[in-house]
């Protein structure tokens, strides 16, 4: 692991997003894991099971906690509630930075746990600005964004989605999360090519990367982490890396999870890719362009959801 | 223009939450989006094509998920209910729910917070009664789940406690259910019987007996006594 920073914060090296069935292994083994990933909503309660694996985990190993419900640029302000006991579980994690999407999650109050489309406008860059720089403030912590997924884009829109983010992430001064597999999942769905996204966002600010796998349903792909990490997503991967240098990678796998050993294999792959890509040898040439159905290996039948914050729920029945 | 139209102008949504609250208002459709000229119309306007769908279908993909998760949710959460209504009756009573009680935390943890009394409330569920009593005691599982640590009050004055003043006189860590049949010992039993299928199997109906149940959270365990088997004492596990 290097210890290059960059916006102030240094790269964990090869991480695994921390989920429910994997607790017992990981207390128990102490798997030789970079760092990990929690779900921040997960964690944001007063006690319990929860708070009671975190505090363990964070005897072992470093923690950063990654948010699902911040809703940016939703039409409703911030949720000042919300952001105060964030606050609160920072304080006891002490993470080198915080995450959350661009994205929006509910309008009239309704929430609907989901990572929504943003417009691509200049009034939307206004609002997550004000928004982006109003969270790193008060949190007092070094804040990215992820670029989400998504199944549509708005006839409004006016910018390209890696535009929309850079000029955000420069303005707003924060960090960019590139998760590389919803840039593939993204540039299938609306016809780009994803290494013009990749090369096109200021390098500098992204401080972390995720990979994951995806359901590919042939007219559309769902962005399900469910899979491993198809080859297309190692090739952005491996030109990210050459784009970017060292920088901490995480792997996300929410569905139909596997045990802790194949996880380890994902980082495995994740660590040699980089490390290769880091030494500068010679790399082979990649095919470009918008994906095709043809490049996806990840087929699946209907019956997916996206993985959200609800794993809290998987132990509540425990008596 | 008058002040009022001034107040009026000021108070309409602008662009960008015109178009965000047109795509609230399709997720929260419990039937798929039709594809009638109307909607199509509006949508286009909104949303564009990719060439493999329409703007409607591609909605759609949103709306069909935020059921999907909610619902899932709610199985995950209540899986005695689920099981002992089955998937026709689960499903109308679980869209009927969303309806009158939105998700509105940011948390899924919340999502269930009033399907015990809305369950209370729907007096066409088959076995109203024990449906009643399994919301009640699944809720109280979820809350303990999660709760603060702290030590159990004494069995006899916890029993004294009215269930509705347990959260707040008892501990935050303690929750009292007082159902009329076994409701804990047939919960493995519903939780199973609850499949995608019309047709799941059916557990038999528990005797009617009164148990006074006391979820426990301490240190990291949710422990669960019942005045069947411990005379109303509960105890750390």
């Amino acid at each position: 692991m290097t210890a290059r920073a960059r916006l102030g914060v240094p790269d964990l090296g090869v991480g695994v997003g921390l989920r429910v069935p994997h607790y017992g292994h990981v207390l128990r083994e102490q798997p030789a894991v970079d760092f990990f990933e929690v779900i921040s909503e997960n964690f944001l309660v007063e006690g319990g099971k929860p708070r009671y694996h975190l505090a363990r985990v964070l005897e072992s190993y470093r923690v950063v906690p990654h948010g699902v419900s911040l809703g940016i640029a939703g039409p409703e302000p911030l949720d000042r509630e919300y952001l105060k006991r964030l606050k609160r579980l920072l304080a006891e994690v002490k993470p080198p930075w915080l995450s959350d999407h661009f994205c929006w999650s509910g309008a009239g109050g309704a929430h609907v746990h989901d990572l929504l489309p943003i417009p691509y406008t200049k009034q939307a860059i206004e609002r997550v600005v004000e928004r982006a720089r109003e969270v790193q403030d008060f949190l007092e912590l070094r804040f990215a964004l992820e670029n989400t997924s998504s199944y549509l884009s708005y006839e409004a829109s006016t910018f390209s989605e890696w535009a929309f983010i850079s000029e955000i992430a420069e303005r707003a001064d924060i960090g960019l999360l590139l998760d590389v597999n919803n840039v593939y999942v993204s540039a299938y769905n609306h016809g780009f090519d994803p290494f013009e996204f990749i090369e096109q966002v200021p390098h500098e600010r992204v401080v972390q990367i995720h990979l994951a796998g995806h359901t590919n349903l042939g007219a559309y792909i769902i962005d399900t982490h469910r899979g491993s990490v198809i080859d297309p997503v190692w090739d952005l991967y491996r030109r990210t890396i050459e784009l970017t240098g060292s920088v901490s990678t995480l792997i996300e796998w929410d569905d139909e999870i596997p045990s802790f050993d194949v996880l380890m294999a994902e980082t495995e792959k994740a660590r040699a890719v980089r490390d290769r890509t880091l030494s500068g040898a010679p790399l082979e040439p990649v095919p470009r362009g918008v994906p095709t159905q043809t490049d996806a290996s990840s087929e699946h039948e209907h019956g997916w959801r996206q993985g959200g914050p609800r794993e809290i729920a998987d132990g509540a029945a425990a008596k | 223009m008058t002040r009022l139209e001034d107040e009026d102008r000021a108070n309409e949504p602008n662009e960008l939450d015109r178009i965000l609250l047109f795509f609230a208002e399709q997720l929260g459709k419990r039937r798929a989006l039709p594809k009638d000229a109307a909607l199509s119309e509006r949508a286009r306007g909104v949303v564009c094509a990719s060439g493999r769908l329409s703007p409607v279908e591609r909605l759609e993909i949103y709306r069909e998920q935020f059921w999907l998760r909610h619902t899932a949710s709610l199985v995950e959460d209540f899986p005695g209910l689920s099981g002992i209504l089955g998937q026709g009756p689960w499903q109308t009573l679980i869209e009927g729910y969303l309806d009158a009680y939105p998700p509105r935390s940011f948390t899924l943890r919340d999502l269930g917070l009033d399907l015990p009394e809305y369950v209370a409330a729907q007096h066409w569920l088959p076995e109203h009664a024990l449906c009643r009593d399994m919301a009640r005691l699944e809720l109280a599982y979820l809350e303990i789940f999660d709760a603060p640590d702290a030590v159990p009050l004494d069995a006899a004055r916890l029993a004294e406690i009215p269930e509705e003043a347990c959260r707040t006189r008892a501990s935050l860590c303690t929750r009292r259910c007082a159902c009329s049949r076994s409701t804990t010992q047939w919960r493995p039993c519903a939780s199973s019987s609850f499949s995608p299928k019309p047709a799941g199997k059916k557990c038999p109906s528990p005797p009617p007996r009164l148990n006074i149940y006391c979820s426990i959270a301490t240190t990291y365990r949710c422990s669960i006594s019942s005045s069947a088997r411990a005379r109303t004492r509960c105890s750390r596990p």
